[in-house]
């Protein structure tokens, strides 16, 4: 048996901790049932309650706060889509006038041949500029999507076709695995042929820039299972390093060298797999290269 | 034989610039209009064997321009410049019979597409 004041001041001193915001504040008890005892108790059950209460609270605090910075970045993210937007399509003014007189200055005969060639430079570089623009404007825009039942198989030879300049001269070896039925998706065959041109355009990129060139390789791979097919693209490049991987599918993140990346790729490539009600997903294969999955539900068409 | 003729509506100066210089190559009478309201009004006033309007402009529409283009002379052809791959507008403008031309473009792409819209220019 505890003494009277000694348990009047172990609930007074618990309620005082409690009433301060340190709820795992504990009042003795001599489990004599007597109504010291009784109170104790209770005073400690309520303080479990609030402990409880307080930290389901914080809980969701957190949680706002997290969605609430999700908001500012999605808003964030809108208005700058709306400015880039604005700003390519200005672009496209002087960009036609630098065409234009581009090629009318190559049609006369009296530049010498060094500034013939400072003319093309100047060509080239002013189509590479209109190719950005359109690329920041494609994705600016609301996609149109034409849905059919497709083989993705298709979209994905046009893809490799498209690429197959591009890879030979990086020496990257392809390696294509199909499961043996395909079953068709509901999907734009041409938008489908972007995101494999983006992806494998990706690998292309990383194993040139940090793979020998005889070790190169990119495999594809489809596969079907339950109602959906799936497509990855994996590569033996350095993968996508921990630090960044959250921000991949971010517009206007890249990991590429300044004048290479529009940081669109990836970020389009979702937008269109999540239109067709599929997802897009990264992972690490198990070369330790990038592997994304693209996995589009089947056409029940 | 009359002097071919081409009403260009183009509020850009560097674009009208250049697209000035490419008309200059074929067409002997070159009218420029900076407003989509002043080249109605010009389109009021004559005839023309060809148009050529930017799509966005103050006053008029490029798209109304081609509207009121179809109204008064059906079968004169028109070419509607565009910074806009915006598929209603396309769709709207070659449903009012009119060619569209995608910027950033080049002499060549500009000439090619006014030779196909006119065949029988002389140069």
């Amino acid at each position: 048996m505890m003494d009277t004041p000694d348990r009047l001041e172990s609930i007074t001193q618990v309620l005082v901790r409690v009433a301060g915001g340190d709820f795992d504040a504990r009042a003795l008890r001599d489990h004599s049932g007597d109504p010291w005892d009784v109170l104790a108790f209770l005073v400690n059950a309520t303080a479990e309650e609030v402990a409880e209460l307080v930290g389901d609270l914080r809980a969701q605090r957190a949680e706002l706060e997290a969605t609430r910075a999700q908001l500012v970045q999605a808003e964030k993210l809108v208005s700058m889509g709306q400015l880039a937007s604005g700003v390519a399509h200005e672009l496209n003014q002087p960009l036609t006038a630098i065409l234009t007189l581009g090629e009318l200055l190559l049609e006369q005969e009296r530049p010498p041949q060094t500034e013939r060639q400072d003319v093309e430079l100047i060509l080239h570089a002013a189509r590479r500029m209109g190719r950005i623009v359109s690329a920041v404007r494609t994705f600016g825009r609301e996609m149109q999507l034409c849905l059919q039942p497709v083989d993705v198989r298709l979209p994905l030879d046009d893809a490799l076709a498209l690429m197959s300049e591009a890879l030979r001269t990086a020496s990257v070896g392809v390696d294509v695995k199909t499961c043996p039925e395909v079953p068709k998706v509901l999907a734009d065959a041409d938008s489908l042929e972007q995101v494999f041109i983006n992806l494998i355009a990706n690998a292309r990129d990383a194993l040139e820039a940090s793979v020998p060139s005889h070790e190169r390789q990119l495999s594809i791979e489809i596969g079907s299972a339950q109602d959906q097919v799936s497509v990855t693209v994996s590569d033996n490049g350095p993968g996508v390093s921990a630090d960044v991987v959250s921000r991949i599918f971010d517009p206007f993140f890249s990991t590429k060298p300044v004048g290479r990346g529009t940081g669109l790729g990836l970020s389009i490539s979702h937008g269109i797999v999540e239109k067709h009600g599929g997802s897009l997903v990264y992972d690490r294969a198990a070369s330790g290269g990038a592997r994304f999955t693209i996995i589009l539900p089947v056409s029940q068409a | 034989m009359h002097d071919t003729s081409v009403l260009i509506a183009e509020d850009d100066p560097l674009v009208l610039d250049i697209l000035v210089r490419i008309c200059k190559e074929m067409f002997a009478d070159i009218v420029v209009r900076d407003s989509g309201s002043e080249a109605m009004r010009a389109l009021e006033l004559r005839s023309f064997d060809l148009l050529i309007t930017d799509l966005r402009m103050p006053g008029e529409s490029g798209l109304t321009l081609l509207a009121e283009s179809r109204r008064r002379a059906p079968t004169r052809p028109t070419l509607l410049i565009s910074g806009y791959a915006d598929e209603d507008v396309v769709g709207e403008a070659r449903r009012l019979g009119a060619e569209v031309l995608h910027k950033p473009f080049g002499a060549n792409v500009l000439r090619q597409a006014i030779r196909t819209l006119c065949p029988d220019l002389p140069g």
